[in-house]
């Protein structure tokens, strides 16, 4: 075998084709957010805390809140914005919160 | 190292404001004999977000104070003791983020005031709806 060769086959080497030029966007499995007429995307979210220079407080319920989902779930960081450092803090506090009655672990709303 | 801490108790609501104004003074009063105590934040009779020992109100206490590390084992085995503790957290207090956190509030407080001056100054059309209110941010 010539030195420059590798030893195994592989589907890409059966195919002629350059396997780096393949069509990437027909890789993906998920409709939409493929190639937008418009290729904006919604403005990038800041984290609130960083803004105002404040931190999470387990003992300010009005500020955690909005961050808990109607479930009392946290909030997870692509949609609520924060920084990893400030995510990590809020779901600290809002354990705390829990913990202390502030805020609860489930709350199904009765249908 | 004396550090500041405070300490969050949820007494029990059910029971008489008596009773509860002796609990919180008894906390207060061994804080004040093993540790430099600085004030208390009643929050008072609450609804708690989930039945804790089947009770749904809570009395809110926050201590604030400053001390050695060997306090706190002694303030935790006081509040344990005591029958009428539904729940406590003790925490090192971070004095910063408070100092910032006034600091933003009053910052608020002032543009509301201000927005609302100008708003009742200039003609009554659409007032100026608190331009620089953060708290709503739908998720």
């Amino acid at each position: 075998m010539a030195m420059g060769e590798r030893r195994f086959s592989t589907r890409k080497d059966r195919d002629h084709r350059d396997h780096r030029d393949r069509d990437r966007d027909q890789d993906r499995d998920d409709e939409g957010g493929g190639r937008m007429s418009m290729g904006r995307r919604r403005a990038k979210k800041v984290c609130w805390f960083e803004v105002n220079h404040i931190e999470p407080d387990y003992k300010d319920i009005k500020l955690i809140s909005r961050y808990i989902t109607e479930r009392g779930k946290i909030v997870p960081r692509r949609l609520s914005g924060l920084t990893a450092k400030n995510q990590r803090r809020l779901a600290q506090a809002v354990k705390r919160a829990r913990h202390l009655g502030l805020a609860p672990f489930v709350s199904e709303n009765m249908k | 190292m004396k550090r500041p801490y405070e300490t969050v108790i949820v007494f029990d609501g059910t029971q008489s404001d008596d009773v509860l104004h002796k609990e919180q003074a008894q906390i207060e009063e061994f804080l004040k004999q093993n540790a430099s105590f600085e004030k208390t934040d009643v929050w008072g009779k609450r609804g708690i977000a989930y039945p804790i020992k089947k009770k749904k109100l809570g009395y809110y206490c926050l201590f604030l104070y400053e001390g050695e590390g060997q306090v706190i084992g002694a303030l935790e085995r006081q509040i344990k003791l005591n029958e009428c503790v539904l729940r406590h957290l003790t925490v090192v207090r971070n004095v910063k983020n408070d100092a910032a956190r006034a600091a933003f509030f009053a910052r608020r407080e002032k543009a509301i005031e201000e927005a609302t001056a100008t708003a009742k100054a200039s003609t009554p059309t659409e007032a100026a709806g608190a331009p620089k209110e953060q708290a709503t941010e739908p998720l």
